[in-house]
Parts: C-alpha cells; sequence; structure tokens
C-alpha cells in the first residue's frame, strides 16, 4: 500500500475523526475562556448573619420562634414508644435574618445552634523592602516572599531586573494603599541591611531595582525557601519562588498553608508581570481559599512560560544549525 | 501551484497537530516567536508520530503484500 493511497483511506475512512479532535480542542479552550468571568466586586461580597433558632428539650425558644404550621408532619418524640417513626432532629427554623452582628441581640440561654459569619475582609496585595531585623513584619495579616535562590550575576542580572520591574509595577507600596497594615497580604523583597530596605522603601520606583537586585537579602530568601520545603513544596528550579504563608508566625512549621508560585521558567519580562499579576489575584483571595492545587490558569501560565522559555532556545538552535 | 502540492504532501495527523497548535497558541499567548513556534510544531511533530506508530503497529506490511503477489 503506497503512503499516498494509506492517507486517502484514512481521509476518506476516518475524515470526521481528522476535524473532530482540534473542533473538540477549540470548544474545550473556548469554553474555558469563556468561563473566565470576572471576580465578584467587593460590594457583591456581602457576608450574611443568619441566627438559627430551635426549640430545645430543656426549655422554650425566644417569643419569635415560630411554630411549624399544623399539617407539617412532626416525628414522633424517641420515648412516645409507638408511630413507627425514628427519631430524628426538631426541624430547624429561620426566624430572623440580621445584617450585621451589630444588630443582632444578645443571643438567649435557649438557642440550640447559632451561625454567625463576619463580614468578609478585603485583603490587599502590597509589597515592601525589608531588611533582616524587619523580617518577618509583624503588623500585615499575611506575608510572602519574593525569594531567588541565589544573587544576581551579571548573566543572570537581566533577568532578576525585569522580574523586579514586574514586582514594582504590580504591587503597590504597603504605604501606598489606604487600608490598614492588618488586611494588607505583603510581598516582601528581602534585603541585606536594614538601611537599604529603609531606602529603597522610600525612593520611586524607577530608581529602585538595580540597587534592589544589588542588595537582595539571600539569607531571608534561603529560610524561606528551606521553610517552604518542610511544609512539602519541592523548589528544585533556578527560581525565584513567590512564597507565603498564613498566618505568619506559622512560618516553619511543617503543616501550615503556604501559597507558592514557581518564576523558573520566566524568561521575559511579560511572562513576569503575568506570574505577577497571577499572584496578587491568588493571595487577594481569602487565605483558607488558597489552593496549591490543579488550576487551568495556572496551566495556561506554566504552558506560556515553558514554551516561552525554551522555544527561544530551539529557535537559536535551528538558526545555528542551519 | 506550490500551495496545492504543500497541502497534497501534508498528512491528515500534521494538519489536525497544526490546527490544535493553533488552538494552543490562541489559548496560552506565547509572549515569544519561539513559543508560537514550538507550540505549532510540538502538535505537529507529536501527531505525525503518533501516525507512523499506529502504522508500524497496525498498518499492512508492503514486503509481505508483495510476496504474497
Amino acid at each position: 500500500m503506497g503512503i499516498f493511497s494509506f492517507y486517502r483511506s484514512v481521509l476518506l475512512g476516518c475524515r470526521w475523526r481528522v476535524f473532530a479532535l482540534p473542533a473538540m480542542f477549540l470548544i474545550a479552550f473556548g469554553s474555558s475562556a469563556c468561563q473566565k468571568a470576572p471576580a465578584p466586586s467587593d460590594a457583591e461580597m456581602v457576608s450574611e448573619t443568619v441566627v438559627l433558632e430551635t426549640e430545645t428539650a430543656g426549655g422554650r425558644g425566644p417569643a419569635s420562634v415560630e411554630t411549624p404550621p399544623e399539617d407539617v408532619p412532626r416525628t414522633a418524640a424517641p420515648d412516645s414508644g409507638g408511630g413507627g417513626f425514628a427519631p430524628m432532629p426538631e426541624p430547624i427554623i429561620v426566624v430572623e435574618a440580621y445584617e450585621s452582628v451589630a444588630e443582632r441581640p444578645e443571643p438567649s440561654t435557649t438557642t440550640a445552634s447559632e451561625v454567625a459569619v463576619t463580614p468578609l475582609e478585603d485583603i490587599v496585595a502590597t509589597r515592601v523592602f525589608a531588611g533582616p531585623s524587619e523580617y518577618p513584619p509583624a503588623e500585615f495579616k499575611a506575608y510572602g516572599i519574593l525569594a531567588f535562590p541565589a544573587r544576581a550575576t551579571s548573566q543572570t542580572l537581566e533577568r532578576h531586573s525585569f522580574i523586579c520591574e514586574a514586582y514594582l509595577a504590580r504591587l503597590p507600596h504597603a504605604d501606598e494603599v489606604s487600608a490598614s497594615r492588618s488586611v494588607q497580604m505583603v510581598t516582601v523583597w528581602p534585603m541585606r541591611t536594614d538601611g537599604q530596605a529603609a531606602n529603597l522603601n522610600a525612593l520611586s520606583p524607577a530608581d529602585t531595582c538595580a540597587r534592589a537586585v544589588t542588595g537582595y537579602g539571600l539569607v531571608a530568601a534561603h529560610d524561606a525557601i528551606k521553610d517552604a520545603r518542610k511544609a512539602g513544596h519541592r523548589l528544585e528550579g533556578r527560581g525565584p519562588y513567590l512564597l507565603a504563608w498564613s498566618p505568619a508566625s506559622d512560618k516553619g512549621r511543617a503543616d501550615v498553608l503556604v501559597l507558592s508560585a514557581d518564576l523558573s521558567n520566566v524568561s521575559t519580562a511579560e511572562g513576569a508581570r503575568n506570574v505577577m499579576h497571577k499572584w496578587a489575584q491568588d493571595i487577594e483571595k481569602q487565605p483558607d481559599l488558597w489552593s496549591n492545587g490543579w488550576d487551568l490558569e495556572k496551566v495556561r501560565l506554566a504552558i506560556q512560560l515553558w514554551v516561552d522559555r525554551f522555544g527561544e532556545n530551539v529557535l537559536l538552535a535551528i538558526k545555528e544549525g542551519t | 501551484m506550490d500551495f496545492v502540492k504543500i497541502a497534497r504532501e501534508l498528512s491528515c495527523p500534521a494538519i489536525a497537530g497544526a490546527l490544535v497548535g493553533l488552538a494552543l497558541v490562541w489559548w496560552v499567548e506565547p509572549a515569544t516567536k519561539g513559543g508560537t513556534t514550538l507550540l505549532i510544531a510540538g502538535p505537529v511533530m507529536i501527531f505525525t508520530l503518533v501516525e507512523r506508530v499506529v502504522r508500524l503497529c497496525f498498518g499492512r506490511n508492503s514486503n509481505v503484500e508483495a510476496d504474497d503477489s
């Protein structure tokens, strides 16, 4: 069978499969792209407070407790000895809903169960340069660090610089934002000395990166990488890594929640900006929603960084070979 | 026409791979020319390789065919 006749038979025999496969990819990726709905706005993130009260065996609930309608079948009491009903808990009746905790009156002693959800705080992603004595910064809600495994050399200076520029571009300084530090999730750029850190915190971003890269605080970075490894993260690449702990006091423990991002495959300024953007989005979620698991956007970003890093090398190798 | 000749020479898996590669480029949005090239060339190579393997495993052997005749 000649190769041409083989292809002809493939074309005639399974034409629909040949075109169905890319079509399925297009549909899958298209639908995932369409599902990139905007995050709910601050106004939409309204928490609710609901008080649930039930009658208890030992007493009656407050006067506002509504009795269920007569036609609703009640379960038999366990000690009634008849009826054939399995003993079931009393039904929960929602009697009042309050918009805030302050509005809600003191709970009665006869309240059996109460669920009160406090309003969600908006976490703001910020940045700060910190010296050895200022690390970890205590007054923030949570903190992260941009941890390079090694200082910049003449070969890696450009890469360190554009990562620094992306860091400055995406994250506002902790003093710039109006939010109090207790709701800020700060990402630290460690510096070798406290004086260098103080100078950089006062400088405009245009002058900052050259000094930040040369005065990088490697010891704090190594400690952070070590602590993240203790928590089970594999950090074996060339880095840098974005690592965050919540709460900050749990840093160094083995069973803590650590959010991490690996920038080992970042080879372009645009890639660095994309990673910083994703990082800021991730840490602005509530820490209990942090996830290091599978996420389609993370996969897309990982593929982008990988092909950008190795694609250029492949093209260079082809050019050199020809 | 050259374009027709090229299209004739291209195999089904290569065309399918190129389409998948284009879909990946659209989704991933690579920042470099190398990244774009890799995203298109990768699926083309993988699809072609899979086709070759499938042909080797399940395709008819031309030598046997010649002997039979």
